[in-house]
């Protein structure tokens, strides 16, 4: 069981950094993610030089609040952005290339299939997020920084993430062109954020609804450094959801064409 | 090694296959024979347990494709129509992928991926990226995959497809040489492949099985009729004579001066058979052996009816 989850998480980890695409993703997670960045450093900057002016003297400057937990939000936004492009030939394409009669003809369960590709995509991501936590640490430089919050913010984001990742390839499932996946995933994603906005102008029980729905509102407790089983769950859950939705899809009839 | 027994399969309404039965043995040799869309695919599909059949019952490497087919999958080596390559993949990493995937240990992964690039004679290319590699060369790298893990039981869809006469030969001479170690069921709609390759022959047409016999029985009991063309006045009495041939077991006139002679066995029969219409006064316009190669064996069974 665990074995054959490896030997295809690895294959596909490995696969990854043949494929033009990824670099794509990364480039771009890093790019957007460090522009981000820097934008909320000159702000924090800002505002630690007014803080420093006489007038302001009782003004305590917390890098958590002030600059982590926003940043955290952002990156949740990064994320679904380049999620899309790594998921999106995950299934899609093994069937494309008819690579799938390979998999299917070979003593491996579906589940098997499905949580390995799943854990080579959560890799990755896991590794883009351990690069940008970095950038924490660089911040802790110029102040006290809390690291405590600051962690429960990534594991918000890896849970986030790894909701996306699960949504991402079961829409793979869906269909043979990468391409149509990928606008399929994005536009999803996209609905999760419009949705999450647009929540408090519809009323109290639509907002809470819709709120509770929109996988990536879920992440600003977390990104406030709050910890809540409750949200813990709900991921847990969707993943849990989404993949067995694709194993399902996997079952189906249609891949056998 | 194989029992197939009424297996159907439909494409919505249409039947791929219609109810085929047939058996193969552990060892044999078997050529699955057939023109395009008799069903070939779709039959090895089914084996494999790819695809579920609509009804009917499939035993392979003693186990049901229904109940068993993780036993089976752990069994059989198979390559595809389109053989399933991993293209962005070097050779060697791929095939030790497919070598992991089919549950050969650990520890064993390196030399039975030497041994699956030495059988298909991919040594130079090995470091070579799929993609980068002729269509011929992707085929060997197919069948490489299939018969990493040394299976019980290899299901070869049209193996020899995309290779140019000398590659052809090859693995022929490849499949030949497996032969013994692994029972084989390989597609085809080449004929001379099959008589060389082949002991045993499945002819499917139109999705239902036209002929399951070896090679030589096939086409020995199809050379075994003759057609005799004379010109002459008393038909009757040669045809009785003709019966007194012991080795004739029928005679049917098919027009006034065609005559449809079968065989029990043929015995320098010709000779025979000229002579008694000599005697008979008959002019001899022609004496022709029927069906003498699989080919024909083969289009007689699939093209008339
Ligand atoms: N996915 C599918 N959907 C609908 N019909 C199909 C499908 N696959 C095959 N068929 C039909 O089933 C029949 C058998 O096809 P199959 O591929 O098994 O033939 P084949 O003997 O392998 O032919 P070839 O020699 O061309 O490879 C054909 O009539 C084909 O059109
Ligand atoms: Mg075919």
């Amino acid at each position: 069981m665990l074995k054959n989850i490896y030997i295809i998480a690895s294959k596909e980890i490995k696969s990854y950094f043949l494929l033009p695409s990824t670099y794509v993703a990364i480039a771009f997670f890093l790019l957007l993610s460090g522009y981000l960045f820097n934008g909320l450093l000159h702000s924090f900057f800002k505002t630690m030089a007014l803080a420093n002016l006489p007038e302001y003297d009782s003004l305590v400057v917390n890098i958590n609040t002030l600059f982590l937990s926003p940043f955290i939000l952002n990156l949740s936004f990064v994320a679904s952005i380049i999620l899309p492009i790594l998921t999106m030939g995950t299934l899609a394409e093994e069937r494309k290339l008819s690579t799938i009669e390979l998999l299917f003809t070979s003593p491996i369960t579906n589940w098997e299939i499905v949580i390995g590709k799943f854990f080579a995509v959560l890799t990755l991501y896991t590794f883009l997020l351990t690069i940008t936590f970095s950038y924490s640490v660089f911040i802790s430089f110029y102040g006290e920084v809390e690291f405590l919050p600051v962690f429960v913010g990534y594991c918000g984001l890896f849970l986030m993430g790894a909701t996306l990742i699960s949504l991402g390839i079961f829409i793979s499932s869906t269909t043979e062109s990468q391409i149509l996946a990928a606008i399929g995933t994005f536009v999803v994603f996209f609905l999760l954020w419009v949705i999450k906005s647009i929540a408090p102008a519809l009323g109290e029980t639509w907002e809470s609804i819709l709120l509770y729905v929109s996988v990536v509102n879920h992440v600003s407790s977390f990104s406030r450094g709050i910890f809540e089983l409750r949200n813990v769950i709900f991921y847990l859950s969707a993943i849990s959801f989404a993949l067995f939705l694709t194993r399902n899809s996997l079952e189906s009839n249609k891949w056998k064409g | 090694m194989i029992k197939v027994q009424n297996l159907t399969k439909f494409y919505g309404k249409t039947a791929a296959i219609d109810g085929i039965s047939f058996q193969v043995n552990k060892g044999e040799i078997v050529g699955f024979l057939g023109p395009n869309g008799a069903g070939k695919s779709t039959t090895m599909k089914i084996l494999t347990c790819f695809l579920p059949p609509t009804s009917g019952e499939a035993e392979v490497c003693g186990f049901s494709i229904f109940q068993n087919s993780m036993e089976i999958k752990k069994r059989i080596g198979y390559l595809p129509e389109n053989p399933p390559l991993y293209k962005e993949m070097k050779v060697r990493s791929y095939l030790e992928f497919v070598a992991n995937l089919k549950g050969v240990p650990f520890s064993q992964v390196k030399s039975f991926t030497n041994e699956a690039i030495e059988k298909c004679n991919l040594q130079s290319y090995s470091e070579f990226e799929i993609f980068k590699l002729s269509k011929g060369y992707k085929q060997r790298v197919g069948l490489a995959q299939a018969l990493i893990h040394k299976p019980e039981l290899l299901i070869l869809d049209e193996p020899t497809s995309g290779l140019d006469p000398t590659q052809i030969h090859e693995v022929r001479n490849l499949i030949t040489s497996l032969a013994g170690k692994h029972t084989i069921l390989l597609s085809t709609h080449i004929l001379p492949e099959v008589s060389m390759t082949c002991e045993k022959v499945v002819i499917i047409n139109k999705g239902k099985i036209a002929a399951c016999d070896s090679v030589e029985n096939l086409t020995r009991s199809f050379a075994l009729t003759y057609t005799l063309k004379v010109r002459g006045e008393n038909t009757e009495k040669l045809i009785s004579e003709l019966h007194q041939i012991p080795e004739v077991s029928s005679v049917d006139l098919e027009t006034n001066e065609t005559l449809k002679i079968k065989l029990k066995e043929d015995r320098e029969t010709a000779v025979k058979i000229s002579n008694c219409a000599f005697k008979n006064e008959f002019l001899l316009l022609e004496l022709k052996k029927e069906a003498a190669s699989l080919e024909e064996v083969f289009i007689k069974l699939v093209f008339t009816e």
